[in-house]
């Protein structure tokens, strides 16, 4: 039979203006339907929940696609801007008013202490309050949400990675006390609980992990309603969440991957507020009657440099020579990198590889003044009277103005005679070069130290142990290890401060400027406040009725 | 016919078993993915098992070999950002682009028929310089800096349409148009030169000879022989516009499989990567195919042994 048809068809049954014709119409039938409002590929609305009246919503648009809504496999931007709507983390950083660091908050976790062996850590967590499915948070919730990140399989997150070296495990003392045991002294450990964020055992064990991944349960200010894949994501107020309640009735996150058409939507009101405005946007934005918020976060980009004392790297370079890594610090007038490249929208370091929103900042120190003719002087003294040239590694699409920055930078050192020849590669490439410590002797890039506001993760990269260690020096290490062994605070910071005035000398970056977080939105928008741990901190927040 | 089809659908598998190894190769070259899903600050244990839970700390033929086998059932992994089963993902997102495909398609055959037809009709006229000329800048014209433009005059300015996201008919409008341009473009110039060949035919003279009316000699004599080479082009085209959809679904954000397959290039996420690749060349395969076989029907002159 199927093959009477196909000659029927191929023959002369059928002829050429009947199947052109047919073929017009089917094509236009199946766009048609597939255009019809309200309908998908799932069959289901495709529109964002109609707005009922006086519920007030809040569109923002995003960087990308969140990818899944698991939060205990992985956790990375732009996903982060949904997750901490949804869950709440162990504890979460307090600023002052000026963006400089406050303290912590505690959320989920009220109170912790390290017992006399200084490996053990005890955490009280809040008593009375539950997931949005009922589950209670408890010690055994907590233990379980702990020991999945540190023992499963496919989870990627930064708890793990920060944790799970020192991690010797995890005990229920009662209904409301956890232990979490590691094999070293480790100050560090309450404050990876700023990354605990939790999901309802049970439910979790019965849906499974991708099951969670498309219906999560959270315990945060607002609620899952719709994940609809590369589309937007629909979050609803959460109303017996046990903090202050959110003002903000329903949560909208649009994914843009391109800069232009996010800031375009927010020109056209389509979105209220628009994450990572491009600094030359900025202006535009203000012309038009809508309003740029920002802040420098706790990201310090810096030209970092592979030195010598780490035996990985080759014993044969300028930037080997201390006089060499200061001068190509005073070569730069970061005052006219911030203003004239970044558009006064970042704030340059103070010498430091840290910001007055992070722990152990020095305030004593100050950034290397711009001074070329000291840098030419210390360059000659080094024994590079000519300069020297050098490879040198770069990216786009991952910070504002990257390229511009570095084109910048292979600029100004020419003015000195440091020829750097720049490579600029895609992102995920350039990472994986410095990753797999591939890259180039000097490479732009950016450190974290949000979102536990403390250098620890920062300051890793100087260890020899690192992965990445970019410099090798014992008694740079020494500090280091003291520092992450001290658990009283005043000592610690003693520690870390001169930690930063050993680095000051010895220059093992660039010292650039703090990044900006960026924000765009409409007027309806109030009482909205970034704060410098890369996160948007919606209790609070208003949207005007228009 | 019957042995030409089974010869094509053969020599498809070829092609899609060449491609495979070529996607391969390229991934494998293209850096270590363990480095990038992990956080910067996992500690080398971590690169170390993340590799070997993904297997990649066997040698890369038996790498390729397990993939084969596993894409000869259809199933790719689960994609290392979702979560989710790859080639469900591609599925979920493919009739959004296969939409906008279509809906260019008909933009550039509904606008660039008609201006190619009366270009060549009206040769020198105003008209016949204005397809010319749209000929000549839409397939010069990039897509993305077209598809900005666009949002830019008509979302933000005049605000008659939206910036970007799908959902109603006019979503599909400015990506539409955008994805459309550079095969309008081609569409003017191919129907244009194909009606000014036919128009100088003999048997044209002879039409006009016989008194006809110029409607019914250029539509009917002229035209309909126009058609045969902008149909068998459609074809063609339509499966390369579903490959172009990349750039115009980043830029309108339109939540296809170009923008998935772009995000996961980034992502370094194999699976998905090479789901989205195979789905695309299945669909441009499969194209080529029915082209090839409404050749012969379109074109009386043509048999296939």
């Amino acid at each position: 039979m199927a093959e009477k048809t196909h000659s029927s068809l191929w023959d002369t049954n059928v002829t050429r203006r009947q199947v052109l014709k047919t073929g017009a119409a089917g094509g236009l039938a199946v766009l048609a339907a597939a255009c019809v409002p309200g309908a998908t590929q799932t069959g289901q609305p495709v529109d964002a929940p109609a707005v009922v009246s006086k519920k007030t919503t809040l569109t923002m648009g995003i960087g990308g696609d969140v990818p899944g809504m698991n939060v205990l496999e992985r956790a990375v931007a732009p996903a982060t801007s949904v997750y901490y709507a949804m869950w709440d983390t162990g504890m979460e950083a307090q600023f002052n008013a000026d963006g400089s660091r406050k303290g912590l908050k505690p959320m989920l976790i009220t109170d912790y202490r390290v017992l006399d062996d200084q490996t053990t850590w005890e955490f009280k967590l809040r008593e009375g309050i539950t997931f949005n499915n009922g589950e209670p948070w408890d010690a055994d919730a907590a233990a379980w949400n702990i020991e999945y990140r540190l023992t499963g399989e496919t989870t990627r997150t930064s708890f793990r990675s920060l944790l799970i070296s020192k991690y010797e495990g995890v005990e229920v003392v009662d209904k409301h006390t956890i232990n979490v045991k590691t094999n070293i002294p480790f100050a560090f450990t309450p404050l990876i609980m700023m990354y605990l964020q939790v999901a309802p055992p049970a439910y979790y064990q019965d849906v499974g992990l991708e099951g969670y991944g498309e219906n999560p349960v959270g315990l945060g200010p607002y609620k899952f309603v719709e994940w609809r894949k590369g589309q937007h994501i629909v979050l609803e107020r959460n109303p017996d969440y046990w903090g202050e309640q959110a003002t903000i009735d329903e949560l909208i996150f649009k994914p843009f991957s391109e800069d232009a058409t996010r800031v375009a939507a927010l020109q056209a009101e389509e979105i209220d507020m628009a994450y990572n405005v491009p600094p030359d946007d900025a202006q535009r934005l203000t012309d038009a009657g809508l309003e740029i918020s920002w802040i420098a976060i706790g990201q310090a980009m810096n030209l970092t440099m592979k030195t010598g004392s780490n035996p990985g790297h080759p014993l044969e370079s300028p930037i080997n020579d201390k006089l060499v890594r200061q001068a190509m610090n005073y070569a730069l007038d970061k005052d006219s990198l911030v203003n004239d490249i970044m558009g006064g929208f970042a704030a340059p370091l103070d010498g430091q590889i840290v910001g007055p929103s992070c722990y152990g900042y020095n305030p004593d120190l100050e950034a290397y003044p711009y001074d070329p003719d000291k840098a030419i002087e210390l360059l000659a003294e080094a024994g590079y009277p000519d300069g020297f040239t050098m490879d040198f590694d770069s990216a786009q699409g991952r910070y504002s103005k990257q390229k511009e920055v570095s084109e910048w930078m292979v600029g100004e050192y020419a003015k000195v005679g440091i020829n750097l020849e720049m490579q600029l590669f895609e992102w995920s490439a350039f990472i994986d070069k410095v990753y797999s410590d591939q890259s180039a002797p000097v490479f732009y890039t950016g450190r974290n130290w949000y979102p536990t506001m403390d250098p620890e993760n920062t300051l890793k990269m100087y260890e020899c142990s690192e992965r990445r260690a970019q410099v090798c020096d014992d008694e740079l290490e020494t500090m280091l290890f003291a520092q992450r062994a001290e658990f009283d605070p005043a000592k610690r910071e003693t520690i870390l401060h001169d930690i930063h005035t050993y680095l000051y000398d010895y220059c093992p970056v660039v010292y650039l400027f703090e990044a900006p977080d960026i924000f765009g939105h409409s007027t309806k928008v109030k009482n909205f406040v970034p704060t410098p741990d890369n996160r948007v901190h919606l209790i609070g927040m208003t949207v005007e009725e228009s | 016919m019957r042995d030409y089809i089974v010869k094509r659908v053969l020599r498809s598998f070829l092609v899609l078993f060449g491609l495979s190894l070529g996607v391969f190769a390229l991934l494998s070259i293209s850096g270590d993915p363990a480095t990038i899903m992990l956080p910067p600050e996992a500690p080398m244990s971590e690169v170390i098992s993340l590799r070997k839970a993904l297997g990649f700390d066997e040698p890369v033929y038996i790498q390729y070999l397990k993939f084969l086998s596993r894409a000869l059932r259809g199933e790719f992994g689960n994609s290392w950002q979702y979560g989710l089963p790859a080639i469900n993902l591609v599925l979920e997102f493919f009739p959004a682009t296969f939409q906008l495909a279509l809906a260019a398609l008909l933009f550039a055959l509904v606008v660039g028929i008609p201006l190619g037809v009366v270009s060549a009709i009206r040769e020198g006229s105003i008209i016949d310089a204005l397809g010319l000329s749209l000929g000549v800048v839409g397939r010069a014209m990039p897509s993305f800096w077209l598809g900005i433009m666009l949002i830019l005059v008509f979302a933000v300015n005049l605000k008659v349409l939206p910036t970007s996201g799908k959902g109603e008919l006019r979503h599909l409008v400015l990506p539409a148009i955008t994805l459309s341009t550079a095969f309008l473009a081609q569409i003017v110039l191919l129907v244009r030169s194909g009606m000014l060949d036919v128009l100088r035919e003999d048997y044209i003279r002879t039409a006009q000879a016989k008194g006809l009316q110029p409607y019914t000699i250029n539509m009917r004599h002229a035209f309909r022989n126009t058609l045969i080479p902008v149909v068998t082009m459609v074809g063609l085209t339509f499966g390369r516009l579903l490959g172009g959809s990349v750039i115009t679904e980043s830029v309108f954000s339109w939540p296809g499989v170009g923008r998935l397959a772009v995000q996961a290039v980034s992502a370094r996420d194999f699976p998905l990567v090479q789901a989205s690749v195979v789905v695309f060349a299945l669909w441009i395969v499969l194209a080529n195919l029915i082209v090839d076989l409404l050749y012969a029907f379109l074109d009386p002159r043509i048999r296939y042994g």
